[in-house]
């Protein structure tokens, strides 16, 4: 009798109703989870729960993270080896970081939270209708370690895992790039501890993408909002996020959705999934391909149309992944992997739109131009 | 009745690591519903057939030769295991094991002695448990009361009642639903009553004189 409870409880622990989940699903989250989740998995969870089309996943949270460290019991080596580093010395510090690495990624992940992680990539599987679905580990930091578009890049993703023993490689891989060595400098720089910064890792269901990249509600180079600007290429948009290639390019007009500019560049490589080996691989475009248009216009006119939504949902404008799944029907197959507040422009203060206010005709009418939020 | 008594004791297991098509041979070869995955003398999980068919139904769908390359090649049991699955103790009584079942809705049941699987409790078992119970291999003839309130002394003078007509009792069941079930409250109940003999009907008769209304009988064919 025994040990039905204890499997009442250890389901207990390992769902919401427990005070600190080690793993939750994207819909347990919304944007204000982000000390549990990371940015990346919250903000998964507040498009879901906004009605947005995402792939389903979960994480591993900040709890979960602190739970591998205690097991693996080697914060104190770590900080052992940081000690004393200069922040600046990067060859120091790299090596350090490999030898972290290295260490983080050999520990075994205890039974108890393998058990969790894989339960859950289980029931994402059958959620998914594919035995060991295919996912994207990507890590999630949260906001105090690794602050906004400087470190965006160099957090890992890993693309098209497949397998419990896979994915569990990669988790640990996700949480070690919390030591890589320009995370230690910074951290160093700033005085943060190092015991005290944690990771999260999210793990969702891979879209099967034809074509996917990115997308802006404002326009990158000169900050025109009445624009949505979409780049894209064939594969999975990491080639577009990286800049390794140059996209095919669209300005839509935010309002009547139409294209207002179209440039279609000579796409050389895409990123793909081997088949047969079940990996993610970097392959050449076909020539015969390189220079068609890789989304399809109605496809555009739809993305811009969720891309607006998700503007009017965070109120502001929006720095957007997306992907168009090869697998599913025309309306069902645009997917959205990541949406983020622009910084760039949406930060910089605006000029006032007339200067000065001599008199009052003068500051009601610069306000009017202005525009004022009441609520 | 003790579980370590009726349940199928050293159970195939299967390692984690094993390859998910050899599961589902190992499965289907033997007739089983479920094999518990021990990695190490430790139960890690339990591979059901349902879920293996599940995944082969998903994996033919995609009518994809890679994919189902990957299902007979590559997919391993773990990728497939339920993690921690529901188990009894050795030491539990079979009732504890059908309330298990019934309240979570599962039919594999690993049987743990301590932290070792001795055994497990599917449909098989269960299967031979009701027919233990009513002496399927018996041909037992057999009416069913109408519901009433039992009071001490009922199952003895029913049992008399069935004995004077001629009948040899062979076991009295009072049957009442879950939901009713509290002990401080007097709860009406079906009585089943199984026994050999030649005409059911005049037991029948003997009863309802007696005011036991039978809403069923049946007579056994030799």
């Amino acid at each position: 009798m025994g040990s039905v409870s204890a499997v009442e409880e250890a389901r207990a622990g390992a769902g919401m109703s427990g005070t600190t989940p080690l793993v939750c699903w994207f819909e347990e989250v919304n944007k204000d989870s982000v000390a549990l989740v990371g940015g990346k998995c919250s903000s998964l969870g507040e498009l879901i729960n906004a009605g947005v089309r995402v792939p389903p996943g979960f994480a591993l949270t900040t709890h979960g993270y602190a739970q591998f460290m205690r097991d693996a019991g080697i914060q104190s080596e770590v900080n052992g080896l940081l000690e004393g580093l200069d922040h600046q010395d990067m060859d120091k510090l790299e090596e350090a970081s490999r030898v972290i690495r290295e260490m983080i990624e050999s520990r075994p992940i205890s039974i108890e939270l393998e058990d969790l992680i894989a339960e859950s990539y289980r029931k994402l599987s059958v959620r998914s209708c594919i035995p060991a679905v295919p996912v994207a580990v990507r890590s999630s930091a949260t906001a105090e370690d690794l602050p906004g578009a400087s470190f965006a890049g160099q957090q890992d993703t890993y693309l098209w895992i497949r397998g419990v023993d896979s994915v569990m490689h990669h988790v640990r891989r996700c949480i070690s790039s919390l030591y890589t060595g320009r995370a230690i400098a910074y951290r160093m720089k700033m005085g943060f501890p190092h015991e005290q910064v944690a990771i999260s890792v999210g793990i969702q269901k891979m879209a099967n993408s034809l074509t996917a990249g990115v997308m802006f509600t404002i326009h990158p180079t000169n900050g025109d909002r009445s624009v949505i600007v979409i780049d894209s290429n064939f594969g999975f948009g990491e080639s577009v996020v990286s800049g390794e290639v140059t996209p095919d390019h669209f300005v839509v007009n935010k309002v009547a959705l139409d294209i207002m500019e179209r440039t279609i560049s000579t796409k050389t490589v895409c990123y793909t999934v081997d088949q047969r080996e079940q990996k993610s691989v970097a392959m050449e475009v076909p020539f015969e391909r390189q220079n068609v248009q890789s989304i399809i216009d109605d496809e555009i006119t739809e993305l811009a149309w969720m891309g607006k939504k998700i503007e009017q949902h965070y109120g502001r404008p929006m720095d957007i992944e997306w992907a168009i799944d090869k697998d599913l029907p025309a309306a069902a197959n645009i997917f959205i992997l990541q949406a983020r507040p622009e910084t760039y422009w949406s930060e910089k203060p605006k000029p006032p739109a007339s200067a000065g206010a001599a008199s009052a005709m003068e500051y009601i009418v610069s306000s009017l131009i202005a525009g004022k939020r009441l609520s | 009745m003790i579980v370590r008594n009726w349940m199928k004791a050293n159970p195939m297991v299967i390692d984690s690591d094993t390859l998910l098509s050899e599961a589902k041979r190992i499965l289907t070869e033997n007739n089983l519903h479920g094999l518990p995955v021990v990695d190490n003398g430790r139960l890690r999980g339990l591979i059901t057939r349902a879920n293996c068919l599940r995944a082969a139904h998903f994996a033919l769908r995609t009518q994809n030769t890679d994919e189902l390359n990957y299902f007979s090649g590559r997919l391993k049991v773990k990728d497939l295991m339920v993690r921690n699955p529901t188990t009894i103790d050795a030491d539990d009584t079979m009732e504890h094991c059908l309330q298990v079942g019934q309240e979570l809705g599962v039919a594999q049941l690993p049987v743990m002695d301590g932290d070792q699987v001795v055994g497990i409790i599917s449909a098989n078992e269960v299967f031979s448990l009701a027919a233990h119970f009513l002496g399927a291999w018996e041909k037992r003839s057999g009416v069913t009361l109408a519901p009433m309130e039992l009071k001490p002394g009922m199952i003895g003078a029913i049992t008399d009642i069935v004995e004077s007509a001629g009948a040899e009792v062979q076991a009295i069941y009072p049957i009442g639903k879950p939901e009713d079930i509290n002990p401080q409250e007097h709860h009406r109940k079906k009585v089943i009553v199984r026994f050999h003999c030649d005409n059911t009907q005049i037991v029948v008769k003997a009863l309802e004189d007696a005011g036991y209304p039978v809403i069923e009988s049946v007579q056994a064919r030799h």
